[in-house]
C-alpha cells in the first residue's frame, strides 16, 4: 500500500497535514457515502478534506474529489444543504499531526514516523486536550522540508485537477 | 469341563458378534459416505462423459488398462476396505471437519460487530433518547435534529420499531479490524432478547490493545 495523501488542516493560523481521516468514521458509522472514482494508490478513500478547528470545534470546510458519475465531489454530496461548512460532531478520536522533518519513510498508508507529533483528542467534535510526542531528532539539514508528505504513487488514467494530487504532496513547509 | 467349553463357546460367539456389528458399521459408513457422495455430486451426473474425453485429451495415460485397473478397480476396492476396516478414522475425520466449520463460522461472526446484552446500560423511551442527542452548533454546520448529520440513520432505526420493542444504550470495547480494539457507544433496538439494530454515537479506537473498560 502506498503512503497516503493526508487531510487538510487549519489550525492556529496554520495549514497542515493530518494523518487521520474523520469522514472514514462518518461513513463507518451509517452516514451517506457518495461513490468515488479512485484516481491513485496515494489516495484509496479517494476524497482530500479541509479542516478546521474554530473555538475548539472540528470542522470540514471542504471536500476534494471525483464522483463516479465524472462531476466533482463536494460537502453538499455527502451533507445536503451544507454547502460550507459541517461540524464533526460524529467524531471522537485523536486527530494526529506530523511535524519537523522526517526521520523514517515508510511506504504504506501514514506509517511514516516525524520527529514530533501533535496529537489533538476530540469528544463529538469538541476538542478536549493536545499534546505532542517526540519521536526523535533529524541530523540537521536546513534543505529538508519540514511535515507530512506522502512518496510516488500511481495515477489510475487522467485526474480531474485537485489541490492535492501531485506527484508528491506539498509538505507543511511547502505551503508557508 | 463341560462348562468351561460352554463358557468358552459364549466367549467366542461374543467376540464373532462383535466383529460383525464392528463389520456392519463399516458397511453402513461406506453406504452413507457413499450416498452422500453421490448426492451432492448429483448435478454432475451424466456429464462425466464429456469430463472424461477432456481428461484423455489430456492424459493419454487415462486410456492404457493399468490405469484403468487402478483408477476403476484397484482404487474403489481399497476405498471400500478401508471404510469398512478403518470407518472410525472416517467418523473422526468428519467430526474434525465439522467442527473446523463450525469454528470458522464462529469466527466470521465474532468479526461482525454485534451489541449484546452485558454491554447494554440504559433502558430509555425515544423522546429521552432524541432529547439526550439533539445537536447544536453556533456556526449553525449542524442540522439541529437528533444525531445532527447522522439524523438519518436515527430516522431509518425508528422506522424499523415494532410493539414491545425497547431502545437501550449501550457501551462495549470491541476488537475491530486489524486486531485493533474499539470502543462504541450508541442505541441499540432490542426486541425479544435480541439485538435488531444499532445507531452508534461514538467510534473510537483505542491506542492500546485493552480489555473492556
Amino acid at each position: 500500500m502506498t503512503a497516503q495523501i493526508g487531510e487538510n488542516l487549519r489550525y492556529g493560523g496554520e495549514d497542515l497535514t493530518m494523518c487521520t481521516e474523520p469522514l472514514g468514521v462518518y461513513f463507518a458509522m451509517g452516514g451517506r457515502e457518495p461513490e468515488l472514482q479512485v484516481i491513485s494508490t496515494a489516495l484509496w478513500r479517494s476524497y482530500v478534506g479541509d479542516w478546521e478547528i474554530v473555538a475548539g470545534r472540528l470542522y470540514l470546510v471542504s471536500l476534494s474529489g471525483t464522483l463516479a458519475d465524472g462531476s466533482d465531489l463536494s460537502l453538499e454530496s455527502v451533507f445536503p444543504g451544507f454547502p460550507d461548512r459541517v461540524f464533526a460532531h460524529w467524531y471522537t478520536g485523536t486527530i494526529r499531526v506530523p511535524r519537523g522533518q522526517r526521520l523514517h519513510y515508510l511506504h504504506m498508508g501514514y506509517g511514516s514516523i516525524y520527529e514530533r507529533d501533535e496529537m489533538l483528542d476530540f469528544e463529538q467534535g469538541l476538542l478536549q486536550r493536545t499534546w505532542v510526542q517526540h519521536n526523535g531528532d533529524a541530523e540537521s539539514d536546513d534543505s529538508k522540508p519540514e511535515g507530512y508528505a506522502a512518496g510516488s504513487m500511481t495515477i489510475f488514467g487522467v485526474p480531474r485537477p485537485m489541490r492535492t494530487t501531485k506527484t508528491d504532496q506539498p509538505t507543511q513547509g511547502d505551503r508557508k | 469341563m463341560s462348562e468351561l467349553n460352554a463358557v468358552s463357546l459364549h466367549s467366542l460367539l461374543d467376540m464373532h458378534f462383535v466383529k460383525l456389528l464392528y463389520l456392519g458399521l463399516g458397511v453402513l459408513t461406506l453406504v452413507i459416505a457413499g450416498g452422500t457422495h453421490l448426492w451432492q455430486n448429483r448435478h454432475n451426473w451424466g456429464k462425466s462423459q464429456s469430463s472424461a474425453s477432456l481428461l484423455d485429451a489430456l492424459n493419454p495415460e487415462r486410456k492404457k488398462l493399468w490405469y484403468r485397473f487402478r483408477a476403476w478397480v484397484l482404487a474403489p476396492v481399497l476405498v471400500v476396505l478401508a471404510m469398512v476396516l478403518l470407518w472410525p478414522v472416517a467418523w473422526w475425520m468428519k467430526f474434525a471437519d465439522l467442527l473446523g466449520n463450525w469454528r470458522a463460522a464462529r469466527i466470521r461472526e465474532d468479526a461482525v460487530f454485534k451489541v449484546k446484552r452485558p454491554d447494554l446500560l440504559e433502558r430509555l423511551p425515544v423522546e429521552e433518547i432524541e432529547s439526550r442527542e439533539i445537536m447544536r452548533d453556533p456556526l449553525h454546520a449542524v442540522p439541529d435534529l437528533p444525531f445532527g448529520h447522522l439524523n438519518s440513520v436515527w430516522t431509518r432505526l425508528k422506522a424499523m420499531t415494532q410493539t414491545q420493542d425497547e431502545f437501550w444504550s449501550f457501551d462495549v470495547t470491541w476488537l475491530g479490524d486489524f486486531g485493533r480494539y474499539e470502543r462504541r457507544k450508541g442505541y441499540v433496538l432490542w426486541r425479544r432478547n435480541k439485538p435488531v439494530d444499532f445507531i452508534l454515537t461514538m467510534r473510537r479506537e483505542l491506542r492500546e490493545a485493552q480489555p473492556k473498560i
